[in-house]
């Protein structure tokens, strides 16, 4: 029935709508789980954030060593991680930071260790997966983030350990000493010492919540460096997809309404067609409420295989793009349960589709039996 | 089985009854006084009204004007939810063209007679009643796989699926030849004597004027 397959992809988008909108959402907090605040070179707020915290975009400069240092002394600070980029390994980031930065996520070893001395990497699970890594492999890194950039070969990396699958940033990067990073980019001859290092960020947990009001303050205004608030930030950043997120409602609320206008006009169609046999079930003694509950059931029964086989077909469909979306977004999707937003999606379903069925089942009931009997007894 | 007449009790009684259909004249109807057991035959041509009576004999029709008893019910005293339920529980309608509820079974047709009219219903019961019409083996059947005529014994099977005391059949073999019309009548007077069921014929078939004893022309 064409009715059955409108609403089933009527459902289905929607569905596959909230399940990516979910996924989403739940990306973009998992990462920042545990930053209260970043510190960086003075810039674009949003930059920094996503730079330092998603991994996404370049970041707004350096500061300096020294200074990050200072900061992390502040007794309203309980942790500061520090981290330096710089270069990658086939498009992949490479970071110099602690083992503060992996406990961040949790992340687990799925073989070998954490690494201790420069040149010593662990990486990320997509990472190893991408590229074969294991422990034991070598690597050379590349300046910058771009796939085809210089590749440096005077120092290759070693592969120490390989991280579980996080959902995270981590499962996407390669971590390694600060030391790598820097010495690196020294030159021989280079008279860099601890006292004038730079570092691109720091990543900062408040002891509690007092910290968000003075700190930022401080920072912004008595020192060279910014501070960005992640989850004001990301905020912000989704304001500014504000107007595609409120499309997509839209046209989640525009489908749905659909769906229910198509159950309602093939109703009105399939009861004018099946007027006669309606009236001979009268004639048979049923009553205009058993005639009027056998419509509504009809409805029901719609809604309710419309709803589950929509639900199917977009929990499959993801299942297959699930891989894709891994690779490139780090994000996955539970496909083997229902979210909260679905269970909403399949009682508007239904309940739509009753009230769909509401006028035509009240036509059916009102129909002249006698009539309608008369007109087709020739 | 002899049919035991309760020879004092009609089954069928009417009296004044009128009809008026918005901007066409009156149609009249002649007192009817049917005993149980005795077959009736309601003739009349095409347009003089058959097919009201039969309506508003069966409850179909409000009645507007006059009086119609059935088993000692009288219809216009009923509301419509109970006019549904008498109708269901004491009359079986045979139609001219018989139609059936597409999406069932031939089984299952007699079984939703049997539940609209009783309010229960019983798979051994209605095989019976296919049995006696000889259309049991097609009881799994969908309705539009049966043939003409054995839509025709499907038809007066559900008829008496619910067991009603009087069964209407309109026009049962206007469009039928003299053998398989001879047939029908057969069937329907068989039927209606094995179940205990009055029978009111309303035709305009000449070849079953010989044949009812109790005849009422409109």
């Amino acid at each position: 029935m064409l009715t059955v397959v409108m609403l089933t992809m009527g459902v289905a988008l929607v569905s596959m709508l909230i399940l990516v909108g979910e996924a989403f959402d739940e990306s973009f907090k998992k990462n920042i789980k545990g930053i209260d605040m970043v510190v960086g070179a003075k810039g674009s707020p949003l930059q920094l954030i996503l730079a330092a915290v998603y991994q996404i975009d370049n970041p707004t400069g350096n500061i300096s060593r020294a200074e990050a240092q200072k900061l992390a002394r502040n007794p309203m600070v309980a942790n500061a991680i520090q981290l330096s980029f710089g270069d990658s390994y086939r498009g992949r980031r490479i970071i110099g930071t602690s083992h503060e930065y992996p406990a961040l996520y949790a992340a687990g070893l799925a073989e070998g260790r954490l690494w201790e001395s420069a040149f010593e990497a662990t990486v990320g699970a997509q990472v190893a997966e991408e590229f074969g890594l294991k422990t034991g492999d070598t690597f050379f890194s590349a300046h910058g983030d771009d796939m085809n950039a210089d590749v440096h070969e005077e120092h290759p990396f070693t592969v120490v350990g390989v991280f579980d699958k996080t959902g995270t940033v981590v499962d996407r990067l390669l971590l390694t000493a600060q030391e790598s990073v820097w010495s690196v980019h020294d030159s021989p001859g280079d008279t860099a010492t601890a006292a004038n290092r730079e570092i691109t960020a720091m990543l900062i947990q408040f002891k509690n919540k007092m910290g968000m009001i003075s700190l930022p303050r401080l920072v912004n205004q008595q020192t060279n460096m910014q501070a960005a608030l992640p989850a004001i930030e990301i905020n912000r950043l989704f304001e500014l997809f504000g107007i595609g997120i409120a499309a997509l409602r839209v046209l989640a609320i525009a489908i749905m309404l659909l769906g229910g206008i198509s159950v309602f006009v093939s109703m009105l169609n399939s009861l004018k067609e099946r007027a006669y046999e309606m009236a001979i079930i009268r004639s048979m003694g049923a009553s205009r409420s058993q005639v009027f509950m056998m419509v509504m059931g009809e409805a029901l029964l719609l809604g309710i295989a419309g709803t589950f086989l929509g639900l199917v077909v977009s929990h499959v469909g993801l299942a297959v793009l699930n891989s894709y979306a891994d690779q490139q977004f780090g994000i996955a999707i539970d496909v083997w349960r229902l979210s909260s937003g679905e269970w909403i999606l399949a009682a508007i379903t239904i309940i739509l589709c009753i009230f769909a069925a509401i006028i035509p089942a009240l036509k059916t009931i009102r129909m002249d039996v006698s009539k309608v009997l008369s007109t087709y007894a020739q | 089985m002899p049919f035991m007449s309760d020879s004092a009790q009609a089954i069928l009684c009417t009296s004044s009854l009128s009809y008026n259909y918005p901007g066409q004249a009156d149609l009249h109807f002649p007192d009817i006084s049917c005993m149980r057991g005795h077959h009736l035959l309601i003739t009349g041509n095409s347009g003089v009204g058959k097919t009201t009576l039969l309506h508003l004999l069966s409850g179909l029709l409000h009645v507007q004007h006059g009086q119609v008893v059935i088993d000692g019910i009288r219809l216009g005293e009923l509301n419509q939810k109970e006019l549904d339920r008498f109708r269901g529980s004491h009359v079986g309608l045979v139609f001219q063209q018989p139609r059936f509820v597409s999406a069932l079974s031939v089984v299952d047709n007699i079984l939703a007679a049997q539940f609209f009219g009783t309010g229960s219903s019983s798979r051994t019961k209605a095989v019976v009643l296919l049995e006696e019409l000889g259309i049991a083996d097609k009881a799994d059947k969908m309705t539009n796989h049966l043939s003409g005529g054995e839509r025709q014994r499907l038809a007066i099977a559900r008829a008496l699926a619910a067991g009603p005391p009087l069964v209407f059949a309109d026009e049962p073999t206007s469009s039928l030849d003299d053998a398989n019309a001879d047939m029908v009548y057969e069937l329907l007077v068989k039927e209606a004597a094995r179940n205990g069921a009055t029978l009111v014929v309303v035709s305009h078939d000449q070849r079953l004027k010989s044949r009812f004893q109790y005849q009422i022309a409109l």
